[in-house]
């Protein structure tokens, strides 16, 4: 029924969809409108949040056992043997029947302790059996045109726009991310003793406490900051992209001195050169609401642009049509208007292939 | 050439084609929308009391489908992006359930009245009642099996705080647990609790 998405994706926004909950009992300056982003991530952000509100809401009418003496028993009864991890890491499908049966009835202390030790085994044997054997835990790609936000454990939040990849990897003094490809709005939780990092191939981000944008597309590393400061530095153009990945240049720093953006700023990085320009900050992180933005870009440019987000993709066959400017405000998903509009303006017609390619001519050009 | 300014697409919407979406209206049939309670202020978030309006029945059976919650999360969704942001930050919990349930709403305009005279309309609704309360025993069922799953400090900071109505500072004390680990295991229980329904309701 959950078309296409999956069960530990699923698993990933209903935690956030909790946590948010949770966070609204007590809500911080923040709180609502981070809701608010949230919730326009995708319908499945929608449904989530509206299940836990349900959930939520008919708790209180749950049996009157077991009494408050016993839960606070069974919960203090038990150490701390579970860690608390992603739900995906939970017990996976036939294992918890067992310990359910077991837990339900056991009430009092000495038998609380052997069902907590139950559960405990069986969480382990689930994780073992439930984390994938593909690449890396701490990695997060997105699929075209799909986005995806995700709580840091240190309470910063990362929203990964389309076709993107990034990889986790703190440690005691940073908090590093690999952005390996595609676009990424973080929101970092302040920390001065371990500095937040974002390294791509080309540059190096570093902050402590503030909101900012990176894109990693094609041949340009764009850094928009959105809040606070962030500097900003272009790497040595003699290392080579798998180094940069796995040494970060924290250890051997470089010897360009980096580029310190403020709000409004724009750093484009380019052939180890990083040049700063002021910017309009919607423009940049608009995406997140699956808006595109262009203003005076090539159609070229904006059909790559519209390629990032849906597949199968745009082409243009016919030279002349790629650099016809455009300016507009567009929704992500929504190339059919665009397309509709080129065909209407009689500035090029298109043609759907089988495969579902929509190709772009010129009008003299049939 | 001039740059075009394609403003027209801004709103995303398109020439319809094929895909309709139900225009942004409200419940009508003498039906007024109903405020939701302002959420987030103290410890109930009560965003679906139980009012025993039809609308609210109607609304926890489509959150209990799972095909129908997806529909109706999908097209809730699409309202939300037309949704100014000053206007959701507000209170976006309430502006959610106000969307859903004017959804619902519409849905249940569209449904054949259920009879004409009184009586008959009395006997349905009488019937429509045992049928939600049956399904509502049901979900509460499930629910406390799936609770019984949980770590046990998830499921004691759950239901002392929903139960019975301790607030987190007297879980922490509790416990001996911090507010922020309280506040933890509330939000890793539910996400887990909700984790278990989805998959129990993508078996059946």
């Amino acid at each position: 029924m959950s078309k296409g998405i999956s069960h530990k994706r699923r698993d990933v926004i209903a935690e956030e969809a909790a946590q948010l909950l949770v966070e609204l009992q007590s809500p911080g300056a923040d709180t609502r409108a981070k809701l608010a982003a949230w919730l326009k991530t995708s319908p499945e952000h929608v449904e989530e949040f509206l299940a836990i509100a349900q959930l939520w809401d008919a708790l209180p009418a749950v049996s009157e056992q077991p009494s408050i003496e016993e839960l606070i028993e069974l919960a203090s009864g038990d150490g701390n043997v579970v860690e608390l991890g992603p739900v995906s890491q939970d017990t996976g499908g036939e294992a918890k029947k067992d310990d359910a049966a077991a837990g339900v009835g056991l009430r009092r202390w000495g038998i609380g302790l052997a069902a907590a030790a139950t559960i405990a085994a069986v969480v382990i044997v689930g994780a073992i059996q439930f984390l994938p054997p593909a690449p890396d835990p701490n990695t997060y790609t997105t699929a075209i045109g799909e986005q995806t936000s995700l709580p840091l454990p240190d309470g910063s939040l990362v929203t990964l726009n389309t076709q993107s990849t990034l990889r986790v990897a703190y440690s005691d003094q940073f908090r590093d991310i690999h952005l390996t490809a595609g676009e990424a709005l973080f929101d970092v939780t302040k920390d001065p003793d371990r500095p937040f990092r974002v390294i791509t191939e080309r540059a190096v981000v570093t902050a402590v406490g503030t909101q900012f944008n990176v894109r990693n597309v094609a041949d340009d590393v764009v850094v928009t900051v959105v809040e606070g400061i962030v500097d900003v530095e272009a790497t040595t153009t003699t290392s080579s992209a798998g180094q940069v990945a796995t040494a970060p240049p924290a250890t051997n720093p470089p010897p360009v001195q980096p580029a310190r953006l403020t709000v409004g700023q724009q750093a484009r990085v380019a052939a180890g050169e990083v040049a700063v320009v002021d910017t309009a900050v919607d423009r940049a992180t608009a995406w997140k609401e699956r808006r595109l933005v262009f203003e005076s870009l090539t159609l070229a440019e904006v059909i790559d642009e519209f390629n990032r987000y849906n597949d199968p993709p745009l082409l243009i066959d016919d030279p002349t049509l790629r650099e016809l400017p455009i300016s507009g405000v567009f929704r992500a998903n929504d190339r059919a208007s665009f397309v509709e509009f080129l065909d209407t303006m009689n500035l090029a017609q298109s043609q759907t292939r089988a495969d579902g390619t929509i190709v772009l001519r010129g009008l003299d050009n049939p | 050439m001039c740059p075009l300014y394609i403003r027209s697409s801004a709103t995303g919407r398109k020439p319809q084609k094929g895909k309709t979406t139900a225009p942004d209206r409200k419940c009508d049939a003498g039906r007024s929308p109903v405020d939701w309670p302002k959420a987030g202020d103290g410890r109930r978030l009560a965003v679906i009391e139980d009012q025993g309006e039809r609308v609210e029945r109607f609304l926890r059976t489509k959150l209990a489908n799972p095909a129908d919650a997806q529909d109706l999360a999908q097209e809730a969704y699409l309202r939300l992006l037309r949704v100014k942001d000053a206007q959701l930050i507000e209170d976006p919990v309430a502006y959610l359930f106000r969307i859903a349930r004017n959804l619902v709403g519409e849905l249940y305009t569209k449904l054949p009245p259920p009879a004409d005279s009184v009586d008959d309309l009395e006997l349905a609704d009488h019937h429509a009642n045992v049928e939600a309360e049956t399904e509502r025993e049901q979900q509460m069922d499930r629910l406390e099996e799936v609770l019984a799953h949980v770590h046990p400090k998830c499921r004691a900071a759950i239901i002392l705080q929903r139960r019975d109505g301790l607030t987190v500072d007297e879980i922490a004390a509790e416990l001996k647990l911090s507010r922020g680990m309280v506040k933890k295991h509330l939000a890793q229980g539910l996400a887990r609790c909700r984790a278990r329904l989805r998959r129990y309701h993508e078996d059946t």
